[in-house]
Parts: structure tokens; C-alpha cells; sequence
């Protein structure tokens, strides 16, 4: 059979290679160049040393604020939909606007952080080349990052004697945290609580444990996450640990526990990004949930319920800090300790509607509640009495805190977990 | 046969030059150059570099010529290796099912409406990616606008759902590069004269060996081009399997993620990005080789 396309393409002849070229000496020659610099470039440690001890952090402290002072300017980086908005226009900030009002520092705030991990990412380099972020304010999670932040000497150490609101409304409960003991580097800018979240509607009866997360009844429509420190510490409640004094041995039973509940098709999928919309939609019937998560849901029609099961649920913290490279450390001083004003920290809340760290921020909550109208009325008033939002002390005797990880501890816990949502 | 005196070879004509014109042309290319060393050459050799050294994060990393990582990284990920060549594969083929009809169509029926045809196609593709991706996921909810009235009339059973499964993330990464199939396919098909067409039906050729014997093989450049920039980025995606997926979809772009930013673990991202890289180049020779990338470059240039 003739081809008919080949008469359109000669074939083009070519003389083959007499000996070495002087082209192929030539890139024999860059072949060898090229890989001189695998030797050269690798990656410096940044490693410094931390300070310990009451005196030592104190010299520090002094030795970071000698001589600084305020500038007028503030730069604050924050999660994405973190702060208080005004309702006609959510890209005003009225208690940002309140604290220029009153203090005279002009603040650019952004909203562009996704998760630690790709913060990480993004500025470490920056950190490391010594050219500072452009930040003077940003939020951390209560998470290995933090540790690695401090580890790093990225963090300024925080001179407690300009943060008095802090000391003095600052709830007990979100002190004093394990990443961070006596808050040498951070104040809890918001907290939440990791539960259980499910539709009863769906589920058909009321979820109280983490073991009904392996109901054959749910089988295909659970929702679990592709992040390794929450999923371990949910595990390690699951089976009964307390995730602060767990030991790699119960993060193996933990993990034995995730791994049945994939093993039996419980999981529909493991998904930060999706979890919560799924659930909205009825595609889920149960999943792991922030507290806010909820509160947010059901104030746009969801009928969803959120459960601190009896083994334990997860308290977490975001938090405040100053980066060491800030040009405008002392107004971010200040709006830190702004923020720790009860009026501050309840209209926050009423917007982001996560735990407030500022216990005293209820009652006004309520007071505004009393003071509305209409709908308005009816999500204040559920804000103010809701123990999502203000933990009764019965839910906080059940909360737990997340296991804090040094480098080689992180290692093991990552091979554990990971390998569960990543297969 | 003509033939053409070509005096844009120096043998041939002795034209006057000025001298250093001879450079012009490497000058002439030397910002492409730069171009290729600034954006490719230099991070390739900084991945490979860093892939051989080992440390950790807060200590730094240091060249050890450590090659047993690409091993242990091989050996423990090859599952998701493997699956993210297959969905990538598997996605390729379906875009030039379903983009191959589409270009043809544009480019032979819709007449002088060609370029609002080809402007309508692209116009979701102003929407974000994860944005675009993400609405699947309302689409296809189990009791969503697409699903749920099938389900009310019994077509399907309760249970049946499309998103978490192996066939939402290749139907994710087909819609989402689809555009790269059907643009190239568009371009060759554009350039096929009309007059080979004809000639072809002068010839008593029925419609369908018009099509598989001129059309097809004239347009295979074109489906060369779009099976390139299609496979290699939908193989390494990590939105779709992360938005679409369900227990058993990650790709090695979610792992590679993971691995470079929550795990700090530069080596081995390093080194699996690399692998991949190589098991990309080693699928696109061979289906270059089997295709006969002569003809279809050839077919390409004329």
C-alpha cells in the first residue's frame, strides 16, 4: 500500500561523525563545567542561639527595644478573612481604622497567608538573605513552624512591659502556650477548637466520640485532612493519649488507628481545601472541623453540629508576632497590645467568630447584642452564648494542646502520618 | 523540477561583509541563550546539587553526593510516580478525543466565526484555575444540579458519586488543559490548504480517506504539540487530585509539595523532581520515536 504522506518529506541525509568533533569536545568541555557547581552551592544552616532563662531573655529583650521608636508606620500580615469588617464594605477594618484614629500609626494590612507551610516557604529566604519581610506584625500557627521561627531567630523577643492589656485581659487558658512558654515571642491572636462536625440530618443520631468516626453507617463519607499535625493529635486523642505527653509508641498506635479507619473506606477523602464545603453540601456526613468552621456554616443556613467528643478535642492558637528584620517593631508593639482592649477583641470576634482570647470580650459582645437589631441581633446573641466562641470550663477541661515536635520528632511523626492521606 | 539559485548561502554568491557581521547571528541569539542559562540550566544544576546533599533544615543541608536518595525517594513514592504518568497519560487522551473534533470543527465549519469560537472556549480560562476546579465540586455533588435529579429518577443508585474518585481527577486535569490541545490542533488544521483537500476528492477519495490520509497526518504536528503541553503539566498537576481527589488520588506533585514545604525535606523534593522530569522525557521520547518526530517536525516547518 503506497504512503501518501511521505512524498511530501524527503528525508534529509546526513553524513555521520568522523572521530570527535570539535563541537563534541567543546560540550565534553561544558559537560565539566557544568558540574563543578554541584559541588559548590549548598544550603547554610541558620541555626542561632535561643535565649533561656529569665536573665538572659530579659537582656535580650533589652537589647532589641534600646533606642527603638515609634514610627508612625505599621505593615501587618494575616490569614485570609481573620478581622473585623465593615459590614457595607468588607475591605474596611473599623477597629484598624480606630487604632489610626487614636495612635496616629498609619497600618497596611494584607491578608496573604494561606497556611504555615507556604508562609514558611515563601519568606524564609527572605529572612535568611538578611533583607527583612516588609512585615512588622504578622500571625503564626501554634505549630512546628512557630518553633522553627524561634529556632531561627526570626522572632523579636516581646517587652512585656508595653503589653499591660495583654497581661491584664489575656485569658488564662491561651497562655503561657507550649510552642512559646511565657510568651517570650507571641500573644494568641485567635484560637479555635478541633472537633467533630457532622449533619445530623445525615449521621441520624448524635456523634460523641472520636470511635464513631469508624461507623460502618458512615463508610465513604467521612471527612479527614491532609495535614499531619492535626490529623496525629486527633489520632492520639482517638486512642486515648494526651497528644503533650505522647510518645512516638502512641504516635504508632495512633497512626494504626487512622490507617484502620482509611483501611475500612470510612474516608471519602483527605482535604483542607475541600472538608468544609463538602460538608455543606451533604457530600460528607461527618468530618474533622475548626470550631469557626460551623458557627460560619449555620450562620448561612447549614444545620450542622459541632461536637468536642469525650476523649478530648484539640485547642489551637494562632499568634501575634514581630518579625526581628521589622522596620516599625514599636507600632507593632502597640497595636499587639491594642488588641488586648476587650472593645477590640469582641468586635474581632464577632466577625472571625473563632475562641477569643480575651475572656472579658463576652460581655460586651453581649452588651452590642442587647444594643442591635433584627438579624444582626440574633448572631450576636448566639456569638456571645456560643462555647465555640467562649468555652464553657467544662469544654475546657476537655481541650487538649497540640504535641510539640523537635527536628528529629517531627521526622518521625511525618513518616507516620503522611503516608495515611498521601497514598 | 526548478531549480532555485540560493544566494543566501555563502559557497554560492562572494558578497562583501563587514567584518564582525559573522557574529550578528550568535549575537542575535544570545539573549535566548541567557534566557535558558538565567531560567533553566542554573536551577536544574542548583536541583540537582541540592538533591545529592543532605542535612537538615535548621543545621543546613551539605554536598555529600548522597544518590541513595533518589533511591528511597523512587522506592517509596513509585505508587504515586506511576499513577500521576497514568492520570497524566490518561488525560492527554481524552483532550485529544474530545479537542481534536473541536478544532476541527473550528477550523473547517464555523466559517468566518472562527476566532469568537476560539475566543468562547478560552473564556473560562480568565476564572482562576483552583477557582474553575473547585466549582466541579458544586457541579458534581453527590446530590448536586447534575447528579441529584438522576438520582430522583433512579438512573443511578444512591451511593454513585463522580467527585473522590480516580475519573473526577482525570476529568479535572482534561477540562483544565484542554485549551493546550485544542490550540495547537487548531493552528495545523488552519494551515492545511484546501486545495490538498481538493485534490484529494479529485482523486476519488471517499470523505474518509480524505480525512486519514491528508487531514490527519498534515495536522499531526499539531496533535504532537498538544499531547507535549499537555502531558508533561497535567502529570505533574497537584490542584486537581488535591480538590477532586478522594483517598487514593494523590499525585507525586502533592507529594512533592508535602515534601518541600511542610517536610523542609529540600534533598528529596530536589531528587523526585528530578525523577520526574526524567520519567517525562523518557515518555515524550518514546512517543516521539514511535510517532517518527522527523516527519511531524519536517511536516511542521514547511
Amino acid at each position: 500500500m503506497p504512503q501518501y504522506s511521505t512524498p511530501f518529506v524527503p528525508r534529509p541525509r546526513t553524513l555521520p561523525p568522523a572521530g570527535p568533533s570539535r563541537r563534541g569536545l567543546l560540550r565534553a568541555a561544558f559537560g565539566a563545567a557544568a558540574l563543578a557547581p554541584l559541588a559548590a552551592c549548598s544550603v547554610p544552616g541558620a541555626r542561632v542561639h535561643v535565649p533561656t532563662g529569665q536573665a538572659e531573655i530579659a537582656r535580650a529583650v533589652s537589647g532589641f527595644w534600646a533606642g527603638r521608636k515609634r514610627s508612625g508606620k505599621l505593615d501587618f500580615v494575616n490569614y485570609t478573612q481573620y478581622i473585623d469588617v465593615d459590614p457595607a464594605d468588607q475591605s474596611r477594618h473599623p477597629t484598624l481604622a480606630a487604632f489610626t484614629r487614636e495612635s496616629g500609626i498609619e497600618v497596611t494590612y494584607s491578608e496573604l497567608i494561606d497556611d504555615s507551610a507556604s508562609w514558611f516557604g515563601k519568606i524564609q529566604p527572605e529572612f535568611a538573605s538578611g533583607q527583612g519581610i516588609g512585615y512588622d506584625l504578622m500571625v503564626v500557627g501554634g505549630d512546628s513552624y512557630l518553633t522553627k521561627y524561634i529556632q531561627l531567630g526570626y522572632l523579636a523577643p516581646l517587652d512585656h512591659s508595653r503589653l499591660p492589656h495583654f497581661a491584664r485581659y489575656g485569658g488564662a487558658a491561651f497562655k503561657n502556650s507550649s510552642f512559646d512558654p511565657g510568651n517570650v515571642y507571641t500573644v494568641p491572636w485567635q484560637s479555635g477548637m478541633t472537633g467533630i462536625g457532622y449533619d445530623p440530618a445525615l449521621v441520624g443520631r448524635k456523634i460523641t466520640s472520636w470511635q464513631d468516626l469508624l461507623d460502618p453507617r458512615l463508610r465513604g463519607r467521612v471527612g479527614m485532612w491532609n495535614d499531619a499535625v492535626q490529623m496525629g493529635n486527633v489520632a492520639l486523642l482517638a486512642v486515648g493519649v494526651d497528644p503533650e505527653t505522647s510518645t512516638p509508641a502512641d504516635w504508632r498506635k495512633a497512626a494504626a488507628w487512622l490507617r484502620r479507619q482509611r483501611d475500612a473506606g470510612m474516608v471519602r477523602s483527605y482535604s483542607t481545601a475541600t472538608y468544609q464545603s463538602s460538608l455543606q453540601r451533604g457530600d460528607l456526613a461527618a468530618s474533622l472541623v475548626y470550631s469557626g468552621d460551623v458557627f460560619q456554616a449555620n450562620q448561612s443556613g447549614s444545620k450542622l453540629e459541632f461536637v468536642i467528643p469525650d476523649e478530648g478535642g484539640l485547642l489551637w492558637t494562632d499568634n501575634l508576632c514581630i518579625p526581628s528584620t521589622a522596620a516599625h517593631p514599636v507600632d507593632a508593639l502597640t497595636y499587639m497590645d491594642y488588641a488586648y482592649r476587650p472593645e477590640v477583641a469582641a468586635r474581632i470576634s464577632e466577625t472571625v467568630q473563632f475562641v477569643c482570647p480575651v475572656p472579658d470580650a463576652q460581655r460586651i459582645v453581649a452588651r452590642d447584642a442587647a444594643a442591635a437589631t433584627g438579624r444582626r441581633r440574633s448572631v450576636l446573641d448566639a456569638l456571645s452564648t456560643s462555647p465555640l466562641v467562649f468555652p464553657t470550663t467544662s469544654d475546657e477541661a476537655k481541650l487538649r494542646h497540640l504535641r510539640v515536635l523537635d527536628e528529629e520528632e517531627e521526622k518521625q511523626w511525618n513518616a507516620l502520618f503522611e503516608p495515611i492521606y498521601q497514598a | 523540477m526548478e531549480r532555485t539559485v540560493r544566494t543566501d548561502l555563502p559557497g554560492l554568491t562572494r558578497r562583501r561583509r563587514r567584518p564582525g557581521a559573522s557574529l550578528a547571528p550568535y549575537w542575535l541569539i544570545l539573549p535566548g541563550w541567557l534566557w535558558l542559562a538565567a531560567f533553566f540550566i542554573t536551577p536544574v544544576i542548583v536541583m540537582v546539587s541540592l538533591s545529592l546533599q543532605t542535612g537538615d533544615f535548621i543545621d543546613g543541608f551539605r554536598q555529600t553526593w548522597h544518590v541513595a536518595t533518589y533511591a528511597d525517594v523512587v522506592h517509596t513514592y513509585h505508587v504515586q510516580l506511576v499513577r500521576s504518568l497514568l492520570y497524566g497519560a490518561a488525560a492527554t487522551v481524552c483532550c485529544a478525543l474530545i479537542g481534536y473534533p473541536v478544532a476541527y470543527w473550528i477550523a473547517f465549519r464555523a466559517g468566518r466565526h472562527k476566532s469568537v469560537f476560539l475566543f468562547v472556549l478560552l473564556l473560562p480560562f480568565f476564572v482562576s484555575f483552583v477557582i474553575r476546579t473547585q466549582s466541579w465540586n458544586v457541579v458534581l455533588a453527590d446530590h448536586g444540579v447534575l447528579l441529584g435529579p438522576l438520582k430522583d429518577l433512579g438512573l443511578l443508585s444512591d451511593g454513585f458519586h463522580v467527585l473522590a474518585t480516580p475519573y473526577a481527577v482525570i476529568g479535572g486535569l482534561t477540562y483544565n488543559f484542554m485549551p493546550f490541545m485544542v490550540l495547537p490542533v487548531y493552528v495545523a488544521l488552519e494551515r492545511v490548504d484546501p486545495k490538498v483537500i481538493e485534490a484529494s476528492t479529485d482523486l476519488y477519495a471517499s470523505r474518509t480517506a480524505t480525512f486519514t490520509r491528508v487531514v490527519l497526518p498534515l495536522s499531526l504536528p499539531g496533535v504532537f504539540a498538544g499531547v507535549l503541553l499537555t502531558f508533561v503539566p497535567a502529570s505533574a498537576d497537584y490542584v486537581n487530585a488535591g480538590i477532586l481527589g478522594g483517598p487514593s488520588t494523590t499525585m507525586i506533585g502533592n507529594i512533592i509539595q508535602t515534601e518541600y514545604f511542610t517536610n523542609l525535606d529540600y534533598p528529596g523534593a530536589a531528587a523526585l523532581s528530578f525523577v520526574l522530569m526524567g520519567a517525562l522525557l523518557l515518555a515524550v521520547f518514546t512517543y516521539a520515536r514511535t510517532l517518527g518526530t522527523d516527519e511531524v517536525l519536517q511536516a511542521a516547518a514547511r
